[in-house]
């Protein structure tokens, strides 16, 4: 039976000679992090910001939407167990008046835990090149939480893998569209993208 | 010559006669040979034929999606025990086998069920739920070690059934829960595992037995009897009959061992009726009736079931309790008096109530709009044929929780709105599609008010025409051109009278019959402004606003006409859906799916259906995009939601109201769900109902009822925040009256400054928020 959504993925054969990309990535990944001390610094400076973020009572003017903030630059997910969350809006404006409306600094997703264990078995089947796997327990994680870049990461290196390019370059641009200007997933994601432009053409 | 024939005859009648008859009877016997030898050959290929291929047709069944549970789900106590128990497990003081559950106060302990998924299986296992008020705050398993999440086993949501409508899940004898083998024997057929087929020392029991009562009440016949009459024979009692089926017991036995006999048996019988659908195999009948797998069934519950061998319409434990009960402590009776069980355990099990499930585990088909849209995947990748009979299990995204919230909030929204507008008490009909945002997976749908109706799915087949709603793909075309258009440009919103093309003047005016002048783009969207919008569409080119129509998801034909840009064009309620995930999901386009795998019946994976991702547009524009859908739910004709919502939400979404206002449409999304709900009258005829009145009201409701989150509002690459002058376009500071921060795609800001109108005050607040502004 032919695959459905596959007239969008053109196949491209020789997904080996993109093997020293991916061992790379992943070496990224589980190697080039910052330090966790450094990190925890990194996001108590950042909560100490996010009150001067909160909404502020004004007298009259136009609605204001503001947008969110990268609150975490570094590109993983942050040390488990620490507070991540803005403080929350107490006062809530009326509706239909004019009034300030800020938006909530984005919360980090309550599934980045187990999101996070899910990411680990998925990259212990792609390092075993069981790509399928991966891309089931990739799929898991994203219905957790479908704003984890590394879960994009993760499926665009698994189709590059088996070959998919264009739905690699679709999963790295939707990763992309997730991941914090400076970060490690970013520039990883980057790199897959680069990897991908010159076979294209 | 007659007559000398005659006088032969007449000459040695005796002789003759008797030749011939012999040869007669000779060619009488020589003939019943070669026909009973035919006949059983006939009979022997039939019972082959039937027994060592595939026996049944064996339903497709649907699966729900698996419940994953992880600290800092938002899932209520409640919410939980409201899930296992449609699982079918069974609360008890002390967990010792899978498939049960205790509360403790504000914790519940899972002994789960062992379940193959697509990735592998995972093993039953003992696990900790603790919860707070925003849901589980731990899950840990028996040693107290958190884990990071656990999945519980899918719920079967429904079927495919055969055309004669037979369910069943055949099971094998090795995982038959214990005494089911030994009552069944003890009770159909003592002497099984001695006789070939027959029992003459039965049918001697039983003719006794007739005799004695002075009716027929006993059968005499054995299991294999039994599986042959059920399997290849009607039901008729004649004598003819019942020497087939002889014939037929013996064949069977001559060809096949005790063992496949039995299973057969046991997954051939019929066990009870629901609607059309026959309940058939104890596999099922422990699914409809207990809503737990037959390998968990405790002896009370194995003798109710083979206790409804005998006549499961006559022992119907749900219409006739007492005589099932009576019946069922009969069979213990005899599993005591056969030794099978001892006297303590005989009495325990007489002590128990019937214990079947309050509903029946199993409904035909009590989701048939979602299972309809599962059905329609499924055909594009396998026949009908197939479907009904290769016993696939399906796995499906369907969130029954979801469809729970949903169909409640219809259930009283639509009366509630009939009553309330004086609307005849059921002329209003509805459709919801609900899908999870960025992963295109339809969660709920509802076809119908009717919750399990499975009549006309309105959610799919309704096509009717989309108003308003199709105004974003207008202004999403024009953003699409930086050069020209940004948020802040400004629009005419006077008359508009321009040619329709048919000769006719086609003159849309706004909803108010007001003309509003000159209006930034964002507001007319916010305030669904025709007028405005209709201009817009026709400077930007119908063709280009229906390319993006395309490129939202929409694959049917589109009328290029300008009156597209105002939603003259008919939709389903998931075609919209289509569009509003492309918007939701930043530009990304992804096929809304409610599948994700399908297995074969011996749970081979068979096909899974990947999610998958295409850009479309850019996240930038789209974020300017959703800029103006927050606008339509703070200021414009959406803000009604926060009614109902929580103000600190943060929602995008538009309303749509049809001509004559025959339709009433809401579309929109938070961070986790995107909901499209209509509104009409399966007539087509005129409501008092707008978009904002109905539909709006509906959709907030079910947004409630989901407990919708913010949407992720981020800032994208190529996108400025500017502080802006709405009555002129141009810039202005923060302070100035009426200023606005609106984003714009870099390079696209206006460079000039307004002059400040009234300046507000700076406090404090702004100072600092001046320092640490992003």
């Amino acid at each position: 039976m032919a695959e459905r959504y596959f007239p969008l993925v053109s196949l491209v054969s020789g997904a080996g000679c993109y093997q020293p990309l991916i061992i790379k990535l992943e070496r990224d990944l589980t190697d080039h992090r910052l330090p966790c001390f450094l990190r925890s610094l990194l996001v108590l400076s950042l909560l100490a910001l996010l009150p001067a973020c909160a909404p502020m009572p004004q007298s009259g003017g136009a609605p204001v939407y503001r947008p969110q903030p990268p609150l975490i630059p570094e590109g993983s997910h942050p040390p488990v167990g620490e507070e991540q969350r803005a403080p929350r809006e107490d006062r809530k404006p009326p509706v239909g008046s004019p009034e300030v409306i800020a938006p909530s600094v984005q919360a980090i997703s309550p599934a980045q835990r187990a999101v996070a264990s899910l990411l680990d078995e998925a990259w212990g089947h792609y390092r075993h090149n069981e790509l399928d796997r991966a891309i089931a327990v990739a799929e898991r994680a994203q219905r957790l939480d479908a704003r984890s870049p590394e879960v994009y990461l993760l499926l665009a290196s698994s189709y590059l893998a088996q070959g998919k390019q264009s739905l690699a370059e679709q999963f790295a641009h939707r990763g992309m569209n997730f991941s914090p200007a400076g970060s490690v997933v970013r520039r990883q994601l980057q790199q897959l993208l680069d990897q991908l432009v010159p076979v294209r053409r | 010559m007659a007559k000398k024939k005659q006088r032969r005859r007449s000459r040695k009648p005796t002789r003759k006669t008797s030749g011939f008859t012999r040869r007669l009877v000779k060619v009488i016997l020589g003939l019943s040979v070669v026909a009973g030898i035919v006949l059983v050959a006939a009979l022997d290929v039939t019972v082959r034929a039937k027994f060592s291929g595939a026996k049944w047709s064996l339903p497709s069944h649907v699966y729900s999606r698996a419940l994953e549970l992880y600290e800092g789900l938002a899932l209520s106590q409640a919410q939980l025990l409201w899930e296992i128990e449609q699982l079918g497990y069974r609360r008890v003081a002390t967990l010792n086998s899978p498939g049960q559950y205790r509360v403790n106060g504000g914790q519940v302990e899972i002994l789960s069920r062992t379940f193959r998924f697509w990735d592998g299986e995972q093993p039953s296992q003992r696990i900790r739920l603790l919860f707070d008020r925003n849901g589980i705050s731990r899950v840990e398993n028996s040693q107290g070690r958190t884990l990071p999440l656990l999945r519980l086993e899918p719920l079967l949501i429904g079927g495919i059934y055969p055309e004669h409508q037979e369910d069943r899940e055949p099971v094998r004898l090795e995982a038959l829960p214990p005494y089911l083998v030994e009552s069944l024997i003890a009770v159909e057929d003592r002497e099984f595992y001695q006789h070939r087929g027959i029992s003459l020392r039965g049918i001697g029991r039983a003719m006794l037995g007739n005799i004695r009562s002075g009716q027929i009440t006993q059968g005499g016949s054995t299991i294999t009897q039994q599986l042959v009459k059920n399997f290849f024979l009607s039901d008729e009692r004649t004598l003819l009959r019942k020497g087939i089926e002889a014939i037929m017991a013996i064949l069977l036995e001559v060809h096949y061992g005790k063992a496949e006999i039995l299973e057969a048996y046991i997954n051939e019988i019929y066990l009870g009726q629901s609607g059309k659908r026959g309940i058939h195999g104890f596999g099922m009948a422990s699914r409809h009736y207990f809503r737990q797998p037959i390998g968990e069934l405790d002896l009370h519950q194995v003798a109710l079931l083979t206790a409804m061998a005998k006549g499961a319409s006559y022992y119907d434990p749900r219409r006739h309790p007492q005589r099932t009960l009576q019946r069922r402590n009969l069979v213990i009776d005899l599993l005591e008096s056969q030794q099978l069980v001892d006297g303590v355990t005989a009495k325990q099990a007489r002590a128990q109530p019937l214990d079947i499930s309050p509903h029946p585990g199993t409904r035909t088909n009590p989701f048939p709009a979602f299972l309809d849209l599962v059905k329609r995947e499924l055909r594009e990748d396998y026949n009908e044929a197939d479907l009904r009979s290769e016993g696939l299990r399906i796995f499906t995204s369907f969130d029954p929780q979801a469809q729970k919230k949903l169909q409640d909030a219809v259930d009283r929204g639509i009366p509630a709105l009939e009553q309330q507008k004086s609307i005849h008490k059921g002329d209003l009909q509805m459709a919801a599609v609900v899908v999870r945002v960025g992963t295109g997976q339809v969660v709920a749908v509802a076809g119908s008010r009717q919750s399990g109706f499975p009549g006309f799915n309105r959610a799919l087949d309704a096509y009717r025409q989309v108003g308003s709603t199709i105004k974003p793909a207008v202004f999403l075309t024009a953003l699409q051109q930086p050069g020209n258009y940004n948020l802040a440009t400004l629009i005419d919103d006077g008359p508009v009278n321009v040619a329709a093309g048919d000769g006719t003047r086609w003159q849309p005016r706004n909803f108010d019959r007001r003309d509003h002048g000159t209006v930034p783009l964002y507001a007319a969207l916010g305030q669904s402004y025709n007028q405005a919008t209709a201009r817009l569409g026709m400077a930007v080119g119908i063709p280009q606003v229906a390319k993006t129509i395309r490129g939202l998801g929409h694959q049917r034909p589109l009328p290029e006409v300008p009156a597209l840009s105002l939603g003259a064009v008919t939709m389903s309620p998931f075609e919209v859906a289509t569009l509003y995930h492309t918007i939701a999901s930043d530009g990304f386009y992804s096929h809304l799916a409610g599948i994700e795998s399908v297995y074969t019946a011996n749970d081979t994976p068979l096909k899974r259906y990947p999610y998958e991702v295409e850009a479309r547009f850019s996240p930038a524009t789209i974020h300017l995009l959703q800029y103006a859908l927050q606008v339509v739910m703070r200021e414009g004709t959406g803000r009604a939601a926060y009614n109902v919502l929580s103000a600190s939400t943060v929602l995008a979404g538009k309303t749509g109201t049809s001509n004559d206002q025959r339709d009433s449409w809401f579309a929109g999304f938070g961070g986790n769900y995107l909901a499209v709900v209509w509104i009409g009258r399966d007539d087509n005829g005129e409501m008092p109902l707008t978009g904002s009145s109905g539909a709006l009201r509906l959709w907030s409701q079910i947004m409630a009822n989901l407990g919708v989150t913010s949407l992720a509002y981020a800032q994208p690459e190529g996108v400025v925040y500017r502080w802006t002058d709405p009555a002129t376009g141009l810039l202005t500071e923060e302070l100035c009256e009426n200023a606005r921060y609106l984003p714009f795609i870099s390079g696209s800001a206006p460079e000039h400054y307004a002059p400040c109108g009234q300046r507000k005050e700076k406090g404090v607040a702004d100072w600092l928020k001046d320092i640490f502004r992003w």
